[in-house]
């Protein structure tokens, strides 16, 4: 059985975050909520956009497919450059075995292209499908995407992390880490989207999700 | 932010009136008065001046028009891609390459485009710069692919494909091939050859290169196309520039310039505010998700860096 996420994640918001970076997570969190925002993301029984995505690797990847063969599990992340999504990725990696015994399948979605998905799926030994959601598209239509605070984008440029680089955009928009799980009928039956993007979906929640499909 | 958010903000930014807006929108305006509040609190500030009858966007309302417009589209377009993709529907798309750019560079993306989209109907054309992005304003093209110019008609939304190292053909047996990076002024002297055309990027870095080096360029022959030039330096007229992301053509040496400064950088062009065709919208994905700044190796093969 895979062994929890969010105590590991627990852990790195307290070793792995600078204090800009904390003050930057605050400030993040706190302009979510304000907001609304994880409020607005897509919910168990919405339709799953149907997308036609770039992979990592260069082929074109459409869910449609991907649906035709069994339920998908789909997890937006920002990019390698957080230390959270990388943690989230290998913890989905390390339960690929369980998502494919229950029957699902497993893409990850990041704003990055210019290379960063191939870059991040080989240093990360990925070996699942990571799909460059250009512009947001997708993420925009499922709801989760806002656009970094101020303290997010100084401190990220201190790190020489350069969004708009690496998006080929300018609006510095980023997704809600958000995890769905979409049946073959394209509606979604498992939702995780916290505002806090320390916090993720556990990987054996989305394998329950999936075993509940069956 | 939700795709509802965005369009009501985009209608109130183009009609600059809540009542239109909320008629264009096809809700009350209380609704779209909520939504925009929303919007404003996830931006951290006020997105319209409402002053009387007079409706402006604010400072952070004319910053985040573009941004917002931008993602907009794009799920708009992706909302339509998909749908294309379903149904198996026709996707044209007209590409435009500068004569220097050569359409291997695009070869592995349009193999990916042929195999998801089975509705693709690609048109490949070739045309000096300025002509590429006339034809590109005039919707005659969707997309172009050229040498970064000095200046670039704003209308024109532009991604970098990264840079392109400038390399000499040769004959292999010419002391230049013997080379491992031939210095500019290896070129003194040698007759040069190139396309005649003055937009030719090829023709222009030579001169300018030598130029920068002190050399008098001699482009001993012309041509009307590189196939051409190739041609002429196969027949021992001259030498001759080519880009090192192309394979060297058959029976010639190509030998990297050695001035650092002897690149140079490739853009993806296409109109900005115009709705992506379901062809293009993953013609442009495809080319902006790619690492171009892939190191070529001997022979014009590539591996990611």
């Amino acid at each position: 059985m895979t062994s929890p996420l969010q105590p590991r994640l627990d852990a790195l918001r307290g070793s792995a975050m600078s204090e800009a970076a904390r003050r930057a997570h605050g400030a993040l969190v706190r302009q979510l909520l304000r907001a609304g925002s994880a409020e607005g993301c897509l919910k168990a029984g919405d339709a799953f956009p149907a997308f036609l995505l770039p992979e990592a690797a260069g082929g074109l990847v459409a869910s449609d497919a991907l649906l035709a063969e069994g339920p998908l599990v789909v997890s937006f992340f920002r990019g390698d450059w957080c230390p959270f999504c990388s943690a989230m990725l290998q913890a989905l990696e390390a339960a690929l075995p369980e998502i494919a015994a229950a029957g699902g399948r497993l893409v990850a979605l990041t704003p990055d292209g210019a290379g960063y998905p191939l870059a991040a799926k080989r240093s990360l030994g990925l070996t699942f499908p990571v799909l460059s959601d250009v512009d947001s598209a997708v993420a925009m239509q499922c709801g989760v995407v806002f656009q970094a605070p101020l303290e997010t984008r100084t401190m990220l440029l201190s790190y020489g992390i350069d969004l708009p680089a690496r998006h080929g955009n300018a609006g510095w928009f980023i997704p809600i880490p958000a995890t769905f799980v979409v049946g073959r009928d394209g509606l979604v039956r498992y939702a995780f989207a916290d505002p806090d993007f320390t916090r993720r979906a556990e990987p054996a929640e989305i394998v329950a999700a999936l075993q509940a499909l069956a | 932010m939700e795709l509802y958010q965005a369009r009501y903000f985009l209608t109130l930014a183009q009609t600059l009136n809540f009542t239109r807006a909320a008629e264009a929108c096809n809700v009350t305006q209380p609704a779209l008065t909520r939504a925009i509040q929303r919007l404003e609190e996830e931006f951290g500030g006020p997105l319209l001046h409402r002053e009387r009858n007079l409706t402006q966007l604010t400072e952070l309302g004319r910053q985040l028009l573009p941004l917002i417009e931008q993602t907009y589209r794009a799920a708009e377009a992706a909302k339509a891609a998909a749908a294309t993709y379903r149904r198996r529907e026709a996707a044209p798309l007209r590409l435009g390459l500068a004569p220097s750019v050569g359409a291997g560079l695009v070869a592995p993306v349009l193999a990916a485009l042929h195999q998801r989209l089975d509705g693709l109907a690609l048109t490949l054309a070739q045309a000096e710069p300025d002509a590429l992005v006339e034809s590109l304003l005039e919707n005659a093209l969707d997309a172009a692919l050229l040498v970064r110019p000095e200046k670039l008609h704003e209308r024109l939304d532009r991604w970098p494909l990264g840079s392109e190292r400038y390399v000499v053909l040769c004959p292999p047996d010419h002391p230049v091939a013997a080379l491992e990076a031939v210095p500019i002024a290896a070129l003194a002297g040698e007759p040069l050859l190139a396309r005649a055309a003055e937009g030719c990027d090829f023709r222009a870095a030579l001169l300018r290169l030598c130029g920068a080096a002190g050399i008098e360029p001699r482009i001993a022959h012309q041509a009307a196309s590189d196939e051409q030039v190739h041609a002429m330096v196969a027949a021992g007229l001259g030498l001759a520039l080519a880009g090192d992301r192309q394979p060297p053509p058959a029976g010639l040496a190509a030998r990297p310039l050695a001035e650092p400064l002897a690149r140079r950088q490739l853009l993806l062009v296409a109109v900005g505010g115009r709705p992506h065709g379901p062809a293009l919208s993953s013609f442009l994905k495809l080319m902006r998700s790619r690492d171009w700044e892939a190191v070529p190796v001997e022979g014009g093969r590539t591996e990611a860096a």
